[in-house]
């Protein structure tokens, strides 16, 4: 009887150690304080600065291995990295950052044409991408909250004026226009309607009374009742943070108030971060990790569940309804922050290496580091300041 | 469904007294009480460490939620496959017969066990200990009454219970995915 009660003991043993390393490894949560938390943003904004070439691109994609630049560009990510910039000013009042940033602006304002009372960017071998200009408009923007600077005002009304160019009669937006034919193709991207739902709703923020409201509420449906079916979207709820942006940004503004199903379809989207979060948390460099768990998320991909954490907590701090989400947001977002700056090459790691320049500050996957990488990132930590305060009660260090 | 209705029937599942019967050769009450009060001991405890438990692992409920969805699921499938484990005849002491095979592993079983810690991370240890005591009565119930000529019937039930339990690890397995 007790041989066969020490059998069925050593089964269960057996049994737990394979749940630990398959289902249930150690959810491993970095600390991070809110001032390291900024310092990381800081030293991702120095690297895009660095890496900005004069014409005001950046460096787009770097293989330490071999100590070259990967060859290739992409427009959306430049504007994103510009955004980004942009955006570090507006979140921290420091206009340092414009600089650079007005830099990447040229590079998109060489690149600009109008027809039919809009502007927007076309970019030879990519075309006239709505994500771009997208990207393109809610850097304005945020270069407008960070300054107060109206100068690029009539320019943000044309984008604007360019993206609704692009919406359809059920809130959606085509991913590009055709030259060729003179109309929006019939393609959608998973990631550029939430863009230019972000960037159209602080449109309506900074110019209310001027109807961008309008599109915001259609988008706004699109996203939260039929993107996912519409879209094949295999296991919705699609991880967007670009929507979380949006939500976030509409829900204070007069008359743009979330309805229930915006709410329902909010709370789709922490559940979704927060299980992303969860999961990259069990995932060590280690072989067997890989192995079981796969590899784990670059920075361009933890970083975007670090900004929609960020916005959704914004948005339980705005609407009662999401209220109740705010904790298990702000631990998650503390997770998510403290992951991207353990992860991350600081300068003073990088001191004294060759390549230090492109190697303090960024975060590397199997050796490359992308421009959008420290775009992501930035964007995440920045933001995330909020969220480790809430959660560890500690404003700065 | 009350949320208490429902950890009740979840532990009932989870237990298994159908299969507990078909499992045991007829044990005497008092030995199948005091094997029922020890499993109740064993998942008591499991039930009130569950939260320090998970902290020392440093896995939040959400995803242990995964780990033991997947528990109840293989549980629940070899009950569906094969209702009764094979007649556990009593054998030394009534002591020893209460602990083990009584206690461990019959009634506080993989399932009962990755219950409790889930449930009692998420719901609190008096509620997974009460709804545990009502499957472990019955269970109790099961090993005093022994099967008899209910076979059949506790046959039918057993895999029911063993499907009504992979319907409940199906739903922890989805809750733990889909939780902030």
């Amino acid at each position: 009887m007790w041989r066969a009660a020490g059998i069925t003991a050593t089964a269960w043993v057996a049994g737990a150690i394979a749940l630990r390393v398959t289902l249930a490894p150690a959810q491993v949560c970095p600390a991070v304080t809110v001032d390291g938390a900024r310092d990381s943003a800081y030293e991702a904004a120095a690297w895009i600065e660095r890496a900005q070439a004069d014409d005001g691109s950046y460096l787009y994609d770097w293989d330490r291995e071999t100590g070259e630049p990967v060859p290739g560009y992409n427009s959306v990510r430049h504007a994103g990295v510009t955004m980004s910039l942009y955006q570090l000013a507006a979140e921290t009042g420091d206009l340092a950052p414009i600089a650079p940033a007005d830099r990447g602006l040229a590079w998109m304002q060489e690149r600009l044409f109008q027809r039919d009372g809009w502007t927007a960017m076309d970019v030879p071998g990519e075309g006239v991408k709505l994500g771009g200009n997208a990207l393109l408009l809610a850097g304005l923007a945020q270069r407008r909250l960070a300054t107060g600077d109206g100068q690029h005002d009539d320019l943000m009304r044309a984008v604007a004026r360019f993206l609704v160019v692009l919406q359809g009669p059920d809130g959606s937006f085509s991913s590009r226009w055709l030259p060729e034919t003179g109309r929006p193709n019939t393609e959608r991207s998973l990631y550029a309607t939430g863009e230019a739902f972000w960037a159209l709703a602080l449109m309506h923020r900074l110019f209310p009374g001027e109807g961008w409201d309008v599109p915001v509420r259609a988008v706004a449906d699109y996203l939260a009742l039929h993107r996912d079916e519409v879209e094949n979207t295999k296991f919705p709820p699609w991880a967007d943070q670009w929507a979380a942006y949006g939500f976030a940004e509409m829900a204070p503004l007069p008359g743009l108030a979330l309805s229930d199903d915006h709410v329902a379809y909010v709370r789709s989207l922490a559940d979704r971060f927060g299980f992303l979060i969860r999961a990259d948390s069990q995932r060590t460099d280690g072989a067997w990790s890989k192995l079981i768990h796969g590899r784990r998320a670059r920075a361009a991909g933890a970083g975007t569940w670090v900004e929609a954490l960020g916005s959704l907590w914004r948005l339980s701090q705005a609407d009662p309804r999401l209220a109740g989400l705010a904790p298990k947001l702000a631990e998650r977002g503390a997770c998510g922050a403290g992951m991207l700056r353990d992860r991350q090459i600081t300068e003073s790691e990088a001191a004294g290496k060759e390549h230090a320049a492109i190697l303090g500050g960024a975060w590397f996957t199997e050796d490359r580091t992308r421009m959008d990488d420290q775009q992501h990132a930035l964007s995440a930590l920045i933001r995330a300041r909020e969220l480790i305060a809430a959660h560890t009660g500690k404003a700065n260090d | 469904m009350t949320e208490t209705a429902q950890l009740i029937a979840i532990f009932i599942a989870a237990v298994n007294p159908a299969a507990v019967a078909l499992a045991a050769g007829r044990f005497e009450p008092r030995t199948a009480l005091a094997g029922g009060l020890g499993a109740l001991a064993l998942l008591a405890v499991a039930a009130f460490a569950a939260d320090a438990f998970l902290d020392a692992l440093d896995i939040e409920p959400e995803t242990f939620r995964i780990a033991a969805g997947v528990v109840l699921l293989a549980s629940g499938a070899v009950v569906i496959w094969r209702a009764r484990a094979g007649a556990l005849e009593p054998e030394g002491s009534p002591l020893a017969q209460a602990l083990s095979p009584i206690a461990f592993p019959l009634l506080f079983s993989p399932a009962v066990a990755a219950a409790a810690l889930s449930y009692g991370a998420d719901d609190g240890p008096a509620k997974t200990i009460l709804a545990g005591a009502i499957g472990l009565i019955l269970a109790v119930a099961g090993l005093a009454l022994g099967p008899g000529r209910a076979r059949p019937v506790l046959d039918g039930v057993a895999r029911l219970l063993g499907a009504l339990l992979v319907a409940v690890a199906a739903g922890l397995i989805v809750e733990g995915v889909r939780d902030i």
